[in-house]
This record gives structure tokens, sequence and C-alpha cells, in this order.
């Protein structure tokens, strides 16, 4: 942690950029959940089930997929099986955010929850550390896009079809493509390395970072490569769970 | 309970599980010090996957979708070169992705 962002003034400014960095990524959440909204009525969910499955689930790949699963024919069971394999690559993302998060274990599991791909990546700074404020705060702005558009969307007249006319579906790729630049460029000396804050157990890890940061842009095409074969060959879901894999590779390749 | 309950009840069950896991295994304990450099791989690559599924995948169909995205994509790389700012870019790739579907 920096002593910039411990000063009130910072961790303001902190929680200002968390909410302007996940404007651009709630509109296309709030688009997706009036689709949302639209496909779990038909799927017999009541508005105040599917808002409230919003609210609390809060992941829109896990939702989409248990509710087609119930749509396509699926018990319950099978839909929440589906939903909840998923999102097993949160176990993986809430681990990473563990370190920024403060309280003991039942406050920081409760403000996990606000993890989703948007919030997470906001959060992340190019040295593999999060900001618990950006994270908050991007959460929270992207909870209420994704609880609104699924409410207005089981409530209202909109069709799910509006998303493509619009272009919408372009959004989230490119957004995420945003995200990724900045852990694919050179470090500039000096970032990352924590302006002259670090505690001195902290230097042996920068530099190990340092390091990591050389193969991280590797890291990035080698799963987006694995991404591309897998969505080839109709599994995509696994493109996580390779993601996952490859960081570990990469992990212990920079280990020695 | 109705099934739509079912559903939710059980999903928001194990995804408060998953996503606090960290938190509810750890509490106190430091994670290990190979942990930060585990996540500054993990980020990139977690991203560079999410960027490849959003932009060739598609709900309807398997395998590889090439469509208006791509175009939209193409778009805001440039946008992105120019500078210009996150919303702009963004806009930039919506449009073009409308535009092109709407001529195709």
């Amino acid at each position: 942690m920096t002593q910039a962002r411990e000063r009130p003034s910072g961790r303001r400014a902190a929680y200002a950029a968390g909410a302007r960095a996940a404007v651009p990524f709630t509109v296309a959440v709030f688009a997706f959940g009036i689709s949302f909204g639209v496909l779990a009525e038909g799927a017999g969910f009541s508005a105040l089930a599917s808002g409230s499955m919003s609210g609390v689930v809060f992941v829109g790949s896990a939702q989409f997929a248990a509710v087609s699963v119930l749509i396509n024919g699926g018990g319950w069971a099978a839909a929440v099986v589906t939903g909840t394999l998923l999102n097993l690559r949160y176990l993986v993302m809430g681990f990473a955010i563990l370190p920024a998060l403060r309280g003991g274990r039942a406050r920081r599991s409760v403000e996990s929850q606000l993890v989703i791909e948007e919030s997470w990546a906001i959060a992340s700074d190019a040295d593999g550390r999060f900001d618990r404020a950006r994270l908050l705060s991007s959460g929270a702005v992207l909870w209420v896009g994704w609880v609104a558009g699924t409410l207005l969307g089981a409530l209202g007249p909109l069709k799910a079809v509006d998303i493509l006319t619009l272009g919408l579906d372009a959004v989230s790729p490119v957004l995420f493509f945003l995200l990724l630049a900045p852990h694919l460029a050179p470090r500039q000396d000096g970032e990352g390395a924590g302006e002259g804050d670090a505690p001195a157990p902290a230097a042996g890890i920068a530099r190990r970072l340092g390091r990591a940061a050389l193969t991280r842009p590797g890291a990035g095409a080698a799963a987006a490569a694995g991404a591309l074969a897998l969505t080839a060959l109709g599994t995509p879901d696994l493109a996580i769970a390779l993601a996952v894999g490859i960081a570990v590779v990469w992990t212990w390749r920079t280990a020695s | 309970m109705s099934e739509p309950w079912l559903v939710v009840a059980a999903l928001a069950g194990t995804t408060f599980l998953l996503k606090g896991a960290g938190a509810l295994l750890m509490g106190e304990r430091e994670l290990p010090l190979w942990f930060p450099r585990f996540v500054s791989c993990l980020t990139p690559a977690l991203l560079a996957a999410l960027v490849v599924t959003q932009l060739v995948d598609s709900a309807d169909s398997d395998g590889i979708v090439l469509d208006a995205r791509l175009a939209g994509f193409a778009a805001a790389l440039v946008a992105w070169r120019l500078k210009l700012a996150v919303p702009l870019v963004v806009l930039v790739a919506a449009l073009a992705t409308a535009v092109t579907r709407a001529l195709w």
C-alpha cells in the first residue's frame, strides 16, 4: 500500500477513479442485464426472482448459463452445477484480491462478493497488487447497472436483440483489451517499485515481480492463443481454466 | 419452493462460497511469497482469454464466429492508438459494429 492510498484524499480519489472506470462497462452490463431479465422471464422467473439473482449472485455468465439450462429442459440441480462450474474462476480471483481487503473473515468474504471480472481488472495495478477502494466503488456501480438492467428486462417491453443493433456486443472485448493494455506495456522506471515506500521484505518481491513482468506479455499471448483454439473446438468455457494454468506455469518459470 | 427460486438460492450459496473462499479459508494468515507473482501473471492471461472469447465466441453456435464485432474491435484499436478517451474508444467500437452490422 502506498501512503497516498492511505490518506483520506487519496482514498476518495481512488473511489472516484474506480467508479469512473466502471461507467463504460456499466453501460454494457446494463444492456446485458436487460437481456438477462428478458431471458429469465421466459424461463418462468418473476422479476423479484431474477432481480434477487442478479443482486446476490452478480455474475452474468453463470446466471445466463443457469437460466439457459432451465430453458433447454434441464432441472434446477443441473442449472446450479453449470453456473457453479462457470464461477470456479472466482475461487482464484478471490484469493488474488485478498491482500487488498480489510477486516476479519466475515467482512472480507462479503467484500469479495463485489468481485467480477470488470471490477477485479479495474482494481488491479500493473505490479500485481489490487486497490480496495477501486474494487468496491467499481463493483458497486456495476452492481447497480446489472440489477437495474435485469429489472428493466424482466418488467419492461425491451428485447435482448437491441444489444446487437446498437453494437454493444463489441464493447466488452474492447474494454477488456483496454484493461489488458497496461499489463502488456514495458514497465517504466520507478513504476510498481513502490516509489520508495516499499517495506524491506517487499524489495525481494518487487525484484521478482520485475522479472515476471518481462514475461507477462508472453502469458497473455499464450492465453489468447489457447482461448482461440478452445473457442474453435467449441469449449470456450475452458479458456479461463487454461489461463489460470498458464499463469501457474509462468509463475513457476520465473521462480528460478 | 419453485424451480427458479431453488436455482437462485443454490447458485447464490455456491457463488458466495467461491468468491469468499479466500477470506473464509485464509483468515488473517499471509499468502505465500510466490502468490503476488502468480497474480501478476494471472491478470494478463485472464484478460487476454476474455478478450478473445468475447470477440469470437457466440452463444448461438459452436466454434469461432467472425462478425461485425471484429470491425468494431479494429476501429477501437485505431481510436486507442490515437489516444482517445476511454468512453470515446467504446463509442467508436459500438458505432463501427452497429454500422457494419446494418450494412452487412
